[in-house]
Order: C-alpha cells, then sequence, then structure tokens
C-alpha cells in the first residue's frame, strides 16, 4: 500500500487513485480508535493552521472538519461568508490570499460554485481540501460513506450500492458514483427521470426510476435530501409526490425479501425521502456516518500534511 | 510612399491563379503591378522569409468593448489585436452601451474606424436594445454602412421577429446574423451537455438546444425569405439540417470549436467557457467535413472580450467569452491543416464570409486597392499571454503553439506589422 497520498490537494475522488482511497480508509480507521480512547487528541498537526473558509451554509461538515482539526492539534479559524467581506464584493480570491497572508497552512473550503477550489488551486500555495463545491464534489463525503459501507458489509467489490434521490443536484452523488466505481461497486442511481443528468451512465453507473426494484437489487441505499434550495425550476410537481413514489418508508422496506443498509448524508428532510422509522431504524448507520466523517477528516488532514512534510 | 512586396506566394481565392511566387508594387494604396522582379527606387521593401498574402480576412460577429466596456477592449487595442490575427475588415456586433441601433452610432463607429489599423464595418442591432421586440431602422443605418443587422450575442429567438427582420432587412438589401442556440431549453447550461459536464457537476448545453433554433431560423427563413448568416454552429445535430446549395443561408463555425472540444473544460478552465459551447470529438470532426461538403461558409474568430475579473474567477462565476482575434487563423490552420489545402482554408477567411455578407469576393488584382493580409503558413508560435494585444487575456490557446505565422496587414496605403 501507498504511504503518502499522490496528490497535494483533494479536490475531488475524480483525482485520486485507488490507492490513495485505500490509504485513507486505513489512516481512518487508526483515527477511529484515536478519537474512542479516553484522551482523543494527537499531536499530529501542531504548528500547522487550518483555515476552515464556508462561502456556504453547512453545520455538520463544518463542526466535523473543526472536530477532526482540533483532535489533530491544529490551529483553526475559521470564517464563513455570512460574517465576512465577501457581502461587500471581495472577490474570493483577495478574500483567500488575505487569509493566507497570515501564514495558513491548509485551506477547507466549501463553496457554492462547482470549481470553486481548482480556481484556488491554481492560484494559491496552500493545501486545499473540497468541502463541497456546488453540485461538483463532495469528496470527504463520498470518503465517509465508503468508511461506513465497509464497516457494515465489508469490501463494496462487487456489492451493489444504490443512490437515491436529487442526483442532478447532488455533489454526494457525483463523489459517491466516482468513489464507488473506482473501488469496484456496481453503483445504480434510482429518482425522477428530471432529477437525473442526462449523460450519467458514461460515468459507469445504471439509471432506474423505479425505487421498489432498485431497493430490492441493493446491499447499500444511499438516500439524498431533496436539494429545494438548488431548484429554480420545478424538477418534480410537489414533495407529497415525491414521498410517496420516492421516499424510503417502512412499509416499502419491509416488503422486500432482502435487508438494505440505510444511509443518508444530512440534513435529512424526514418525512419526505426518508421516514423517522426507517432513519432511527437498526438497518440505519446514518449516525455512524457522523462518527467515521471525523476519523477520516483527520486522515484526510494527517496525510496532506505529513505529505508537505515529507 | 510605394511599397514593393517580394517574393510572395499569392493565395487569391476565386481570383487569379498565380503559380509561381511575385513582386507586388503598391503606389498611393492600390496595387499597381504584379510581376517577378519588379525594382522601384524609394519604395519601402516589404521581404520575409516564405511570405504568402491573401486578401484581408473577414471576421463576422467580432465583440468590441468601445463604447461602453471599454476595459474589455477599445477600438485601438481591437484594432491591433486584428493585425495580429490578419484580419482587415471586422463585422463588429452591436451588443456595446449605448446598443449600435442609430444611424449616428453607425456614423461614429466609421468615423473611429477611418483612423484604426483595421476596417470596421459596423452591424446595427436588428431590434431595439437587441431585446428581440421591436425592429430598428435598417434603412437609415444600412445607407450609413451598417453591413447586416444582429442581436449579436442575444440571439433572435421569436420566430415571429425573426421573420419581421429577415423581411424588412432584404428591403435594405442587408443579411440578418443570427446564432442558433435555445438557451431556454437548459437555462443553467454553462458548457456542452455530456460526459465532461455531468462529471464537472455542471448543467449543460444540449446539441439539440442548437439544432432546435437552427431548425426553426431556416423555417423562418423559408416562409420570411431574406438573406440569413448563422453564426456559431457546433454540433453534428445542426449540421444534419445544413445544406451546401443554399443560396440564401450562411452558416459559420468558430475557429475554436475546430481544435478544441469539451475536454479542454475538465480542470474548469474559464478561457474556454464560450457560446457556442465546445462539443465533442464527433462534433469537431463532423464540423471539418462540413467544411469540406460546403455546408459551413466560413470561419469567424467569436472574439468576445471580457475583463479579468470576469474571467479570473471561479468557472460559476465566469462569463462566457474568450478573446480568441488574434489566434482564429491559427487555431483554425492547426486544426485543419492535414486535411484541407491553404487556399480553401483561407477563402473561409476571405471570399466565404464576403459572400455571406453580400459583398463582393475579395481579390489580389492590379488595379485594385490594397487589402491583403501577410502570414507564412509553415510558421509556428506559442501563444503567450505578453504578446497578445487585446485587453482581454482569457486565451484558450495560451502557452500552446499553433501552426503558422502571420506578419500583419496592408490597408491602401497603411502598412501594419505586428511588433
Amino acid at each position: 500500500m501507498a504511504s503518502t497520498l499522490s496528490t497535494k490537494h483533494v479536490l475531488g475522488i475524480k483525482h485520486l487513485l485507488k490507492e490513495d482511497i485505500e490509504l485513507i480508509m486505513e489512516t481512518a480507521s487508526y483515527f477511529k480508535e484515536v478519537i474512542n480512547r479516553p484522551i482523543k487528541k494527537v499531536p499530529s498537526l501542531r504548528d500547522i493552521t487550518i483555515a476552515n473558509l464556508f462561502f456556504e451554509n453547512s453545520t455538520r461538515t463544518r463542526i466535523s472538519f473543526e472536530l477532526a482539526e482540533k483532535r489533530l492539534s491544529a490551529d483553526v479559524i475559521n470564517f464563513s461568508a455570512s460574517a465576512s467581506s465577501v457581502k461587500k464584493g471581495e472577490t474570493l480570491l483577495d478574500t483567500v490570499q488575505n487569509i493566507l497572508s497570515m501564514k495558513v497552512d491548509m485551506v477547507v473550503m466549501r463553496h457554492p460554485l462547482q470549481g470553486a477550489p481548482y480556481f484556488l488551486a491554481k492560484n494559491i500555495d496552500a493545501n486545499i481540501v473540497n468541502a463541497g463545491d456546488g453540485t461538483h464534489e463532495h469528496p470527504t463525503q463520498a470518503l465517509l460513506d465508503l468508511y461506513s459501507m465497509q464497516e457494515k458489509i465489508g469490501e463494496v467489490a462487487g456489492k451493489n450500492i444504490a443512490i437515491i434521490g436529487d442526483i442532478r443536484h447532488s455533489r454526494v452523488a457525483l463523489s459517491n458514483i466516482f468513489c464507488l466505481t473506482k473501488m469496484g461497486a456496481n453503483v445504480r442511481l434510482c429518482g425522477p427521470p428530471t432529477l437525473i443528468p442526462k449523460n450519467i451512465g458514461s460515468l459507469g453507473v445504471e439509471v432506474s426510476n423505479d425505487i421498489k426494484s432498485t431497493l430490492e437489487w441493493a446491499d447499500v441505499a444511499n438516500i439524498l435530501r431533496i436539494q429545494l434550495e438548488r431548484q429554480s425550476v420545478k424538477y418534480f410537481p410537489s414533495l407529497r409526490e415525491y414521498s410517496l413514489y420516492y421516499g424510503v418508508n417502512r412499509k416499502l422496506l419491509d416488503s422486500l425479501d432482502n435487508e438494505v443498509v440505510i444511509m443518508h448524508p444530512g440534513p435529512m428532510n424526514r418525512g419526505v425521502e426518508i421516514s423517522s422509522d426507517v432513519a432511527d431504524s437498526q438497518q440505519s448507520i446514518i449516525l455512524h456516518q457522523v462518527e467515521n466523517g471525523v476519523a477520516v477528516r483527520m486522515a484526510i488532514l494527517y496525510l496532506l500534511a505529513s505529505r508537505k512534510e515529507g | 510612399m510605394a511599397i514593393l512586396i517580394k517574393n510572395a506566394t499569392i493565395v487569391n481565392p476565386g481570383g487569379k491563379d498565380y503559380p509561381e511566387k511575385m513582386d507586388l508594387l503598391i503606389e498611393d494604396g492600390e496595387i499597381s503591378r504584379i510581376d517577378k522582379n519588379i525594382t522601384a527606387k524609394n519604395a519601402q521593401l516589404l521581404e520575409i522569409n516564405n511570405l504568402h498574402l491573401s486578401p484581408g480576412w473577414i471576421d463576422i460577429g467580432t465583440q468590441a468593448g468601445e463604447p461602453g466596456y471599454e476595459q474589455r477592449e477599445t477600438l485601438e487595442t481591437l484594432a491591433a489585436a486584428a493585425v495580429k490575427g490578419g484580419f482587415t475588415k471586422l463585422v463588429l456586433a452591436p451588443n456595446t452601451d449605448p446598443v449600435i441601433m442609430r444611424r449616428a452610432e453607425i456614423d461614429s463607429l466609421i468615423k473611429k474606424g477611418e483612423s484604426l489599423a483595421v476596417s470596421i464595418l459596423p452591424t446595427g442591432a436588428a431590434t431595439a436594445e437587441c431585446k428581440g421586440k421591436d425592429l430598428n431602422e435598417y434603412m437609415d443605418m444600412g445607407s450609413s454602412g451598417a453591413v447586416a443587422f444582429t442581436d449579436g450575442r442575444n440571439g433572435l429567438r421569436d420566430p415571429g421577429c425573426l421573420s419581421r427582420c429577415l423581411m424588412y432587412a432584404e428591403s435594405a438589401g442587408k443579411p440578418i446574423i443570427n446564432r442558433p442556440l435555445q438557451m431556454s431549453f437548459n437555462p443553467f447550461g454553462v458548457i456542452h451537455e455530456g460526459k465532461v459536464s455531468v462529471s464537472l457537476g455542471l448543467e449543460g448545453i444540449a446539441t439539440e438546444a442548437e439544432a432546435i433554433a437552427l431548425h426553426q431560423d431556416l423555417m423562418v427563413l423559408s416562409y420570411s425569405g431574406g438573406r440569413l448568416i448563422s453564426l456559431g454552429i457546433s454540433s453534428e445535430k445542426a449540421i444534419k439540417t445544413l445544406s451546401a446549395n443554399d443560396s440564401n443561408h450562411f452558416a459559420g463555425v468558430a475557429a475554436m470549436n475546430l481544435l478544441y472540444t469539451d475536454d479542454a473544460l475538465k480542470d474548469f478552465d474559464t478561457a474556454f467557457k464560450v457560446l457556442p459551447p465546445l462539443r465533442e470529438e464527433g462534433d469537431r470532426k463532423a464540423l471539418i467535413k462540413a467544411i469540406q461538403s460546403g455546408k459551413i461558409k466560413f470561419i469567424f474568430s467569436n472574439h468576445d472580450p471580457m475583463e479579468s475579473e470576469l474571467k479570473d474567477v471561479e468557472f460559476g462565476a465566469a462569463a462566457f467569452g474568450a478573446s480568441t482575434l488574434e489566434t482564429a487563423f491559427q487555431m483554425s490552420w492547426t486544426a485543419l491543416k492535414e486535411k484541407i489545402n491553404l487556399e480553401d482554408v483561407i477563402s473561409l477567411f476571405t471570399s466565404g464570409p464576403a459572400e455571406a455578407l453580400g459583398m463582393e469576393t475579395p481579390q489580389i488584382k492590379e488595379g485594385e486597392i490594397a487589402d491583403m493580409c501577410f502570414f507564412n503558413p509553415e510558421g509556428e508560435e506559442i501563444v503567450l499571454r505578453e504578446n497578445i494585444h487585446s485587453l482581454s487575456k482569457a486565451v484558450p490557446a495560451l502557452n500552446s503553439e499553433l501552426k503558422g505565422k502571420v506578419f500583419g496587414t496592408l490597408i491602401g496605403a497603411k502598412l501594419n506589422l505586428v511588433h
């Protein structure tokens, strides 16, 4: 197995090698053990300063990164767009350069526009971790999803993974597709045709519009949030109809012969894409995903920093 | 002063064939002699290794920044870019501020053009403020020198309005220029819809958005009559609706679409964010075939300069448009060199656009006012940012090597050499 990452940045799963992903998984296992010790903090990133730049609202990803950074003893500065000069018309590059002139080593960035971290990578020297760019990628989410799947069902190669819901507006879906296909899983997308991009089959996935047969096929179902905030035209008529035909509920799961592992990247619209009695059931590993998120992010930050030192 | 051009290979599509290298003597802005071994006292000598010359190149639909967007491109910087690109005539789009939609604005552009190193051929806006509703004064603008009418990058997408524009423009003896792209088909599209758009999480622009628009435009044209220039054919689907034999429809392709595909966008390079979008390899090959079959009549630069504040930003925040006037021929030649002979490629910059505009075929001929371009098709050039004359540095081919090299232009007695 490789001992360092092949890239300076984690901009997307697209650019990671399978070996990179395996290295992150193994390192995350170590950090998961660490964060379950009585003393959860390690000195690995002492003297490393990390800026969390969130140009878009986020609760769990931001907190997860911050916790990961603090558990690694990094110095952390937080910046969020609502409290910043972005609203005064400052460009992304200016904002970031100002922050970097305070000697920041790494940038964790979430941004509403696809490609924003690529733009930064071309213009600044720090390591960049993409914490979500528009409807493009959310690599750390896909890695923590993979970690959680492996924890539950073992290697994903040859397993059937369904991704259900608003694929069109989901960076989680895209990163999951890149990640899972790289690791050899069979991936099927399911949702209303208007929420599935036309050429997505070119990424090596199957597409279905039938939720029942998809769930019957699946070992794991990753249920995505309906992203109403990203829809400026109507892609489906109502939340009511969506939940009736694409929502995952107890009755649907009970009608299957197989037991599907249920995942959701959060935040959930309970009663829309997922019902509470599914989200909170034994089949669901949603809270494990959250816990694993910290370990996986610690692994990524640690590996990027050690690459820098090396 | 007289100018003596030595040992030039004359590429003269639609004009007399000169099989051997010739000398040309230019006196008082006129081609006074084409012959071998001309000598002339006190003439300025132009002698360059492997010098080729052709009638000056014509660009349809060039976007200027002046008036209103001088931070993007002034007429002076545009003229310098034109010299570097080998163009002697620019058919300017009207999308400036104010929009070019009255006689006075046409007059003003023509007057400003007189002192420039390029001839300005203005177009007038087809409709008021390029909003696609009310017709402007075509007769008045036409008599003042407007060569065509268009809403430029906005496009005329209301078929009723396009029909009225075509009929009225016909009575003024001018063509309508339209861009066939139905943006409402993919209202959030930013690049070609395909594997690349899906892998970048970007909304795509389907080739159908172009084919639907072109289909509609051709249907309207057959109803209304008139002359239509379709600017920016980019897809195989659209090409299928074209005919090589139309006498009143002229389709043009942007140079960039001949050389690049949407693969160029894989790392979110905003210099490739343009309309029409860069499509797939199959489309690119189909465009080259359409040139060979005569379905596409001319190449245009699609020069749409944007300030760095709109291009050196996140991809989603970046404007459409690239600075391509200087490299249009080189991009085309790089793409076509192995497939189409030099004279036919040059015709796409000379007789092709001239015919579309209803102008006489420009020729290298004794007794004509000099209007020519100097170049070396065997030359090569790495496109460097510091050599770009346009104010906009959003140049797609930056740091790559392109085939062909332009030395400059001659317009009347005005010799414009690339610095």
